[in-house]
């Protein structure tokens, strides 16, 4: 009964990070200024990726408090990136500063 | 009177709200570590305290643990215990920030969210606390609390 | 004897008494001792022949005139009629007595009428003057033939008045007996003719008293002749006396026989009488028995009414209860249907009746009234017969009946059917205070089934309510267990809540560990279920360990062949101190760092990793995720930035 109960609990409050706000609008591609190739996608399912060539590294994006986009790696990385006039800046891994503009 | 009153309210309903508090704060930071295994992971390495072998199993099992221990005290459930676990997990956290203070050590406290602001003392003072409310919680019964309704239910029964 | 036998021996007349033959004796004797051969004496026999001819014509005739008579007194006269004329006498008297009685019979022959008649009133004079001797010839049984001389008599014993007694005249006078009671006397008068030739004299025996008695008129065949004629009269009035004994004995005996019949008959109807009352009481004893057995009034009255009819021989009967209290009617009927008697108000009626036919004057318990006239009584009650006997009696104010019997059944008694059809009742008056006694008994019966019937109504109402009681405890003995269950129950559960209770307010290793188990269940089983789960393991010891390099050469390899630091730890660490010119490369961001910052980079460029700690190795994971990427030589820092910094090479910031 108390299992069951917290697995609800639990189930409830997965559930909850999968709502989403007002995220309409970010959904779409993004290309990173400066660095060619580099492409940002973000899909209303909560899925993104980055893609470099032929090359995708598949993550889950969320925002947070309404002016930063959380990326979230399967394994256990988190990336912030902050919401822009332009689109999308932070430090990306291995790159510095990277600006990535909705196409 | 007053002074019942004055106990009481220092007692009794201070530990409701402390019940309250605690469990919700457990609950509250449970949630996102439920859902973010990985990253809590990362950050209790991050914390260079438990072993490796162990480190996957433990950031797994503590959300659960926080999940559960959280609601049962807000339920006023074996409250006692409950209250006991959260202490011993409080007074684990504030061995493993003031460790990590020590030692300077560049992390965020990962308590409650992957990015938070960086660990530092008001980290440590904040668990203390905590901690000293499931000491208070711990040591006065509260009401409100569904096994303390049973007693009463038992009490009524026996007369 | 001697001569008796003698004479009777050679003797040619037969004489009808022994008395006679030796009187007769005497006289032939000397004629035939002494034969006489001349015609004197053959003249002589001849007359003597004659005479004695005579005398035995004579003796025939009176024997033949006096047999079969029966008469005493016809026997008497007779005699004196037979008699007298061979004696030659003119007058005779003859007396037959009972000197015990001083009575008898007095026959005379030739006496006026007046003397006649004397002698009749003077019998018990005679008797006292000629039987004086009476007893001595109560105890002979033979009879005696006494010849009184008159004058002797008299001379002796000179009576008062004796020459009144018998008229004068009558000299020859002789007494007799007959028998034990009768005695005799002959008296005969004055002969006619005087017989010659005078008895002898000499003759002597026991009869000589005769001789001298006998008048000297009277010769000696006269008196043989006497003697004769009164032996026959002896015999002839002993066979009448015995003949009229036999008679008035035979008379007596059917006389009686009557009187026995009489008591026969008179004794068989009180035999019937007694058996019928023996019958009744048996009948009525039964019932007494039977009575006390039963307990039902109805069957009781039913019972009673049956045995009543039996014994009182009614065809029909009723006996009926009614109890006013109750407003109930016991009623049993035999011999007839009930026409509606079973109903309260015929029944309250009809014994209204019987109350006012018995003249009963109060109601008080156990009344008991007969009622007199019980067709009359009863008249309009509804009986379905005629009532010909009715008893009216009260057990109490309340409880009031009457018993009513109908017709007889006809008897085969005259006598009883008689007096029944008189009556028009068929019950006498014994009958009818037995039946009145019985109705009594009845009350007594009537009022013990009664008591029965309260008490058993009571018992009933007492083992009914025992019954309740019984039930009431067994339902509360039930409810006592069940309470007794509920209560066990309910302490098991308040113990059981209680104890939780306890339970919850002390601390538990046992609910710790139930709460961790539960924690480690569902994080794995959650682990298992979300598609971001992750590896118990950490995942740097699934695969080979890259190769090591110390410090000192990944130097020379940075400095000679352009060799590229990774700094594997969170940015945070490499924020804070990395190796100078290291780039951040995470395992958690590794793709996507990879992507950006690797991509173009030529793969035999030597990759030096670090950045380990107990917890976690990232360097080992980035150069197995490098090596997996097709870089040739990645190589793991040996103890990382500690040991790059111990050689004091330089660090960034």
């Amino acid at each position: 009964m108390r299992r069951s109960l917290f697995l609800a609990l639990g189930l409830a409050a997965f559930l909850l990070l999968g709502c989403r706000g007002p995220v309409e609008g970010l959904v779409g591609e993004y290309e990173a200024e400066g660095q060619a190739g580099a492409k940002l996608t973000l899909r209303p399912d909560g899925g993104g990726a980055l893609a470099v060539g032929a090359e995708e590294a598949p993550f889950r994006w969320e925002i947070k408090d309404g002016r930063q986009l959380l990326l979230h790696t399967r394994q256990g990385g988190i990336l912030a990136l902050n919401l822009t006039a332009a689109g999308l800046e932070g430090d990306m891994p291995g790159a510095g500063k990277v600006v990535f503009l909705k196409k | 009177m007053n002074r019942v009153l004055t106990r009481d309210l220092l007692g009794r309903w201070l530990a409701l709200g402390f019940r309250l508090y605690l469990g919700g704060v457990f609950v509250y930071a449970s949630v996102y570590k439920i859902g973010y295994a990985a990253e809590f992971a990362e950050s209790v390495a991050s914390y260079q305290i438990i072993p490796a072998l162990a480190v996957n199993i433990v950031a797994l099992v503590l959300p659960w643990l926080e999940l559960i221990c959280g609601a049962m005290l807000v339920l006023g459930i074996r409250v006692r215990t409950v209250s006991a676990m959260l202490g011993a997990m409080l007074v684990v956290f504030c061995v493993a920030v003031a460790v990590n203070l020590v030692r300077e050590t560049p992390i965020d406290c990962g308590c409650f969210h992957a990015l938070e602001e960086r660990m530092s003392w008001k980290t440590l003072v904040r668990d203390l606390i905590w901690l000293g409310m499931a000491v208070h919680v711990y040591f006065f019964d509260s009401p409100l609390a569904l096994e303390r309704g049973l007693d009463t239910k038992v009490k009524e029964m026996d007369q | 004897m001697d001569s008796d036998a003698d004479g009777t021996g050679r003797g040619s007349v037969r004489a009808p008494g022994p008395a006679i033959s030796h009187a007769h004796g005497p006289g032939t004797v000397p004629g035939s001792t002494n034969p006489v051969p001349n015609v004197d004496s053959a003249l002589g026999q001849q007359r003597e022949l004659d005479r004695k001819r005579l005398h035995l014509h004579v003796l025939l005739e009176t024997s033949r005139e006096l047999s079969g008579m029966l008469q005493p007194r016809a026997i008497l006269e007779t005699f004196l009629l037979t008699a007298m004329g061979p004696l030659g006498a003119v007058r005779g008297v003859a007396v037959l007595a009972r000197p015990g009685s001083a009575q008898g019979l007095v026959a005379s022959r030739g006496l006026p009428k007046a003397d006649a008649e004397a002698l009749e009133g003077r019998l018990p004079d005679i008797c006292d003057l000629y039987f004086p001797y009476r007893d001595a010839l109560a105890g002979s049984p033979a009879a005696k033939v006494r010849v009184l001389a008159r004058g002797k008599v008299h001379g002796e014993t000179p009576p008062p008045g004796g020459e009144s007694i018998l008229p004068a005249g009558l000299d020859i006078l002789l007494t007799w007996g007959v028998d034990e009671e009768h005695c005799g006397l002959l008296a005969l008068g004055p002969r006619l003719v005087a017989e010659q030739g005078q008895a002898s004299g000499g003759a002597a025996g026991q009869d000589s008293g005769l001789d001298s008695g006998l008048d000297s008129g009277l010769d000696e065949d006269a008196a043989d002749l006497l003697q004769n004629l009164v032996h026959i009269l002896i015999d002839t009035l002993r066979g009448a006396l015995a003949v009229n004994s036999i008679r008035q004995l035979s008379n007596d005996l059917t006389r009686q026989n009557e009187r026995l019949a009489e008591a026969l008959s008179a004794s068989q109807s009180a035999q019937r009488g007694l058996d019928r009352r023996v019958f009744q009481l048996a009948a009525i004893n039964e019932l007494a028995g039977e009575l006390s057995n039963i307990q039902a009034v109805r069957e009781i009255l039913d019972r009673f009414l049956l045995t009543m009819l039996g014994a009182f021989g009614a065809a029909s009967g009723l006996a009926l209860v009614l109890d006013r209290a109750a407003g109930s009617v016991s009623l049993a009927l035999r011999g007839a249907t009930d026409p509606g008697l079973a109903g309260y108000e015929a029944a309250d009626t009809l014994v209204y009746k019987a109350f006012a036919g018995s003249g009963v004057r109060s109601v008080a318990p156990l009344t008991v009234g007969t009622l007199a006239d019980p067709a009359t009584a009863l008249k309009g009650g509804g009986l379905p017969f005629a009532p010909s006997a009715a008893v009216y009696f009260a057990l109490s104010p309340q409880v009031q009946g009457v018993l009513v019997l109908g017709p007889c059944i006809a008897e085969g008694d005259g006598a009883d059917t008689g007096r029944a059809a008189q009556a028009n009742v068929c019950l006498g008056e014994a009958d009818q205070q037995l039946l009145r006694a019985q109705v009594a008994a009845l009350l007594g019966y009537v009022r013990g089934a009664r008591h029965l019937e309260t008490i058993t109504a009571l018992n009933a109402d007492l083992t009914r309510h025992n019954e309740e009681l019984t039930r009431t405890i067994t339902e509360l003995t039930e409810a006592r267990q069940t309470i007794v269950l509920l209560e066990r129950a309910g302490e098991r559960v308040r113990a059981f809540l209680r104890n939780e209770a306890e339970r919850s307010r002390r601390f538990s290793w046992l609910n710790c560990g139930v709460i961790l188990a539960t924690a480690t269940l569902l994080a794995l089983l959650f682990n298992l279920a979300s598609p971001g789960g992750m590896s118990l393991i950490p995942e740097h010891l699934r695969q080979p360990p890259a190769k090591a390099v110390s410090a000192q050469k990944a130097r020379e390899l940075v400095e000679t062949e352009g060799a590229l630091i990774v700094d594997a730890r969170p940015q945070a660490f490499y924020d804070q101190k990395r190796i100078r010119g290291a780039v951040n490369l995470t395992p958690a961001l590794f793709d996507m760092g990879y992507l950006m910052r690797f991509g173009q980079m030529p793969l035999e460029t030597p990759i030096i990793v670090y950045g380990g700690n107990i917890s976690r190795r990232w360097d080992q994971e980035v150069a197995a995720r490098l090596l997996a990427r097709e870089h040739e030589r990645v190589l793991v820092l040996d103890d990382g930035l500690a040991a790059w910094s111990g050689r004091g090479y330089p660090v960034e910031p």
